[in-house]
């Protein structure tokens, strides 16, 4: 339904917010978008909301408070000066502060309430019509249940992310029966959103096959670019580091789990060393947190006499090292059995480097033609090709040339200007009005819900009021479609409230004349809201022996917004 | 004419399709001026006691027909009052000695009426065997489902041997569908009579209403009205295993009859995604409530991927004019209402539920008179009326 008010683009940062534990992908997208959304549409029109009290509110940074240097470096342990954690670390900043003045030793506390601030009374929240971008760890949040209702009730039009359908295609690499959870999750998704983002071709497949299959409404899909997240340089490279980097070694960034398949490559170095290689294959680095499910691949790792020596693992690897590591690369690695994307190519080829990768999922997406691939599941081919590459160091140095020559790193003002213009092509089509149902959407006192009607029993008294919906300020034209029959012999009346039925906006009297058709217009009311009201109500009382069924109710901008008046028009079927 | 009817289950406070049937040709029959009686044994414990009706014999009792009764009751129910001197005569004498027809419906009770025609020492009852199904082919799918095909191949054996016999000694026979028609009329020398399903014109009062949305909670929804009868439960989640993404999240599916129960306590339903937010089970309702949920029902799903005969559901759904979704088998014998308004039918089960999704998205369908005119052939006045004329022929 078009509005007379400018809608607002919002962005769900409730998981960048919240985020306190190293970085990944989708945090580092959903501050991405964030930062270049609001670049493109203007800090006006781009705003930024938390999921907080079973609602959307503006969000607003905390005013950075005067801080010690001890309590800086404290939070700088919690969560490294990275843009990841730009709105997480002033929240922390303040919960320390408190802490540090609460928690004191005679006061013996151990823990302090610190809420999501807002600003305050006047907060801003999303509006009827305005969009709500949430592409963070949603499926680990309650407010994607609400979505559909959200957007039933409230207007608010969801653009949501699908990153990949792992959990679903493949649960076996996944912690725990998650395979049931997450198709409950993709199906909300599709039911609250208007468009759904998906970070590849790959994904948007998979996501629209899986609602196919499950009868879930496949809505419509674009596929973001996502930015190469080239790592920062400058920052302090440690010593296991600096001293890795001194000779040659082949990367892989990755989590240590299952599926992204760091066994393969402990065979292929099994069977190489058995090759007799040992002395020249260089230190095979693996960058990561160790994941659910590779306790015994780290033990055999650990424990395998053939490799020892020449497979490392490092943790907590700030950003700097990384950009470290990436350049001092020999060549990088991505066995992976399966990716909705595959960031770490795309970061590799935009550091220039020579990639191995699966040609499983999307990674094909990401690294082209510039990628050599290899079978995930073959140890001997992974072998093979990791030899050659170790003996032909030429080889690698032309596969760095190709990809110096071809690579585009993808930016993150790309993904802001598919995402922006995703938004002008669902905002240039005419909404439709607001459509209710009485039997399913209002309440009554002296009716019955028949299906989508509500029919009057006989009774004298309220027989609908509802459905305490929100609606911007504007002028608005209410169609009720019904049949009000002839042995109704007193008037009807219809009014329209808020705030709790204590301000009423219109007020009007029916008299039926003769019985009318089925399902035809009974009454036009046009009625002004001066603000927002977020319960509006319909309300029809009837005297007893009215026969009046109400069927259906539509409510849009009144065409004769114009008019001076708010006047009403009465069109009684059967009149 | 005097008639009686012979069944494993009473036919006052019906529940299930085939109780609906026989309460309904019982009607009609006494409507064109015929006595009519039914008679019978109790087929499962928990029917409640009727007048005319024997209690069901324990189970031990089948184990001398067959070493394992489950699933095969119905036939060793039939062969135990066949055989059986002690039971033989205890249903016998509750047959009226003048009467002139006997209609058995199902073939179960068949050969213990052939018995008694052959004992009775005045002027034999003529017999009518009133097929519901093919029953060995559909005894065979359940079997299968729960005891594997060997066992389930020499259960259908038994009852195919039933069923043969009944067709070739009966004086008439009724069938619900052209196509069990055509395969009974294969192996009888009488003349098969097309009777299909039919529904009752209901109408609920405003409590029935109010009860029906307590229910539903007020919400729009989908309803499945069945039985327990396995087929029932394979069929749903034949079409919804896979998940219930068909349904927005303020839609329902509801389960109207003792298919609810069946249903929440298979296996599959815990792993079914989204069912447990979606579900409610009714349970078995009464009339004006399940008149009632046919009422406020925004559509009617037909899930019906195994068994014979035809879906007396299917008949309810055409004429409560609401959107349908359904198989082609539950489409059996109501083929001419393929495509009509409103009706949605799909074999494969993403298409079933495409198409669920789309009839939920849809405003309520709103039949025109003489849409609804057009439907009225699925009233049991209509579809009985068939067999009601040839048992008239047969009294003149």
């Amino acid at each position: 339904m078009a509005s007379h008010r400018k809608s607002i683009v919002w962005i769900n940062v409730t998981t960048s917010v919240a985020w306190s534990r190293p970085p990944v992908g989708i945090v580092r997208v959903e501050r991405a978008l964030a930062e270049h959304l609001q670049k493109a549409l203007g800090v006006e029109d781009c705003r930024l909301c938390v999921w907080q009290d079973d609602r959307f509110v503006e969000w607003v940074s905390p005013p950075p408070a005067p801080a010690s240097a001890q309590l800086e470096q404290a939070v700088d342990l919690v969560l490294p000066r990275s843009a990841s954690f730009d709105l997480a670390r002033p929240f922390v900043m303040r919960a320390l502060q408190r802490f540090a003045t609460e928690a004191t030793p005679a006061k013996k506390r151990d823990q302090v309430q610190v809420t999501i601030p807002t600003n305050g009374p006047a907060r801003l929240h999303p509006q009827r019509g305005d969009f709500v971008i949430s592409v963070g760890l949603d499926w680990d949040n309650r407010y994607t249940e609400h979505f559909h209702a959200l957007a039933q009730r409230e207007g608010l039009r969801f653009i949501t992310c699908c990153y990949d359908l792992i959990p679903v295609l493949f649960p076996q690499y996944c912690v725990g029966e998650v395979a049931q959870r997450f198709t409950e999750y993709f199906v909300q998704l599709s039911w609250g959103s208007e468009a759904v983002l998906c970070i590849s071709e790959q994904t948007r497949r998979d996501y629209t096959q899986l609602c196919h299959e499950l009868g879930a409404p496949a809505r419509k899909t674009v596929v973001i670019p996502l930015g190469d997240s080239i790592p920062a340089q400058g920052g302090n490279i440690g010593m296991q580091v600096e001293a890795l980097s001194r000779r040659p070694f082949i990367l892989f960034v990755s989590t240590i789990e299952r599926r992204k398949n760091h066994e393969v490559l402990y065979r292929a170095y099994h069977l190489l060393a058995r090759r007799g290689l040992t002395s020249t294959l260089p230190k095979l680095v693996f960058v990561g947190m160790p994941g659910w499910g590779v306790s015994e691949l780290l033990k055999d790792i650990e424990l395998d006499p053939v490799t020892s020596g020449l497979i490392v693992q490092l943790n907590h690897v700030s950003d700097s090292e990384l950009n470290h590591l990436y350049r001092h690369a020999f060549f990088c690695v991505f066995p992976s059995l399966y990716e909705g994307w595959g960031l770490p190519v795309g970061e590799a080829l935009a550091m220039g480097k020579a990639v191995v990768a699966s040609a499983e999922g999307s990674l094909p997406e990401v690294g082209g033609d510039l990628v050599r691939y290899t079978q995930p599941w073959d140890a001997y081919a992974w072998a093979d090709v990791l030899q050659d590459l170790i003996e032909n160091p030429d080889r690698v140095s032309e596969m760095e040339a190709r990809v110096r020559k071809h690579y585009r790193p993808r930016q993150w003002t790309e993904t802001a200007n598919v995402v922006a213009a995703l938004i002008q092509d669902l905002s240039s089509g005419q909404s439709p009005p607001i459509s209710l149902l009485p039997g399913y959407d209002m309440s009554t006192h002296v009716g019955v819900h028949v299906g989508p009607s509500l029919r009057a029993s006989g009774a004298a008294g309220m027989l609908a009021f509802g459905p305490h919906w929100s609606l911007s300020a504007g002028t608005y034209r209410a169609q009720i479609w019904g049949k009000l029959g002839d042995r109704t012999k007193e008037s009807v009346r219809f009014d329209i409230t808020s705030d709790r039925g204590l301000r009423t906006h219109h007020e009007e009297r029916v008299r039926p004349a003769a019985d009318g058709p089925d399902n035809a217009v009974l009454i036009t009311l046009r009625f002004t809201l001066e603000r927002e009201v977020t319960d509006l109500e319909i309300r029809c009382e009837v005297e007893a022996g009215s026969a009046l069924q109400l069927d259906r109710i539509e409510i849009d901008e009144d065409a004769k917004v114009h008019l001076a008046t708010a006047a009403t028009e009465l069109t009684i079927s059967a009149a | 004419m005097k008639i009686v009817t012979l069944s494993t289950y009473p036919i006052e406070n019906p529940r299930h399709g085939g109780q609906h049937r026989l309460l309904n040709l019982v009607r009609s029959l006494q409507a064109s001026g015929h006595s009519v009686s039914a008679v019978g044994v109790m087929g499962a414990p928990h029917y409640p006691p009727s007048a005319g009706f024997l209690p069901r014999p324990p189970t031990t009792e089948f184990n001398h027909y067959i070493p394992n009764p489950l699933l095969m009751d119905d036939w060793a129910l039939g062969e135990l009052m066949a055989l059986d001197d002690r039971y033989f005569p205890r249903l016998a004498a509750l047959i009226p000695p003048d009467t002139e027809v006997l209609h058995i419906e199902q073939p179960w009770l068949f050969r213990f009426a052939r018995r008694y025609v052959a004992e009775r020492r005045t002027r034999p009852p003529l017999l009518i065997y009133g097929g519901q199904n093919v029953e060995h082919e559909l005894k065979l799918r359940i079997v299968t489902n729960y005891l594997g095909e060997e066992h389930a191949k020499a259960c259908a054996e038994l009852v195919l041997e039933c069923e043969t016999d009944a067709l070739r000694h009966a004086d008439l026979v009724c069938a619900v569908s052209q196509e069990d028609a055509v395969w009974m009329q294969a192996r009888t020398k009488t003349d098969v009579v097309l009777a299909a399903n039919g529904a009752n014109d209901r109408s609920a009062s405003l409590d029935g209403i109010r009860l029906a949305n307590k229910i539903t909670g007020h919400r729009r929804f989908a309803l499945y009205s069945a039985s327990a009868h396995p087929p029932n439960v394979v069929g749903f989640f034949d079409m919804f295993g896979r998940g219930v993404g068909c349904f927005a999240p303020n839609q329902s599916l509801v389960v109207a009859g003792s298919a609810g129960s069946a249903i929440q306590g298979n296996d599959r339903f815990p792993k079914t995604p989204g069912l447990d937010r979606h579900f409610i089970a009714s349970g078995e309702v009464d009339d004006d409530c399940l008149s009632a949920l046919l009422q406020v029902a925004h559509a009617i799903v037909l899930p019906i991927t195994q068994g014979g005969g035809t879906n007396l559901k299917t008949a309810e759904a055409i004429w409560a004019g609401h959107h349908i979704v359904a198989t082609p088998l539950a489409m059996r014998g109501y083929e001419q209402f393929i495509g009509s308004l409103g009706v949605s039918v799909h074999s494969e089960p993403a298409e079933f539920r495409l198409a669920v999704r789309e009839a939920m998205g849809q405003p309520a369908l709103a039949l025109t008179p003489d849409e609804r005119e057009r439907r009225r052939v699925v009233l049991w006045e209509s579809t009985l009326m068939p067999l009601i004329k040839r048992v008239n022929e047969l009294a003149d």
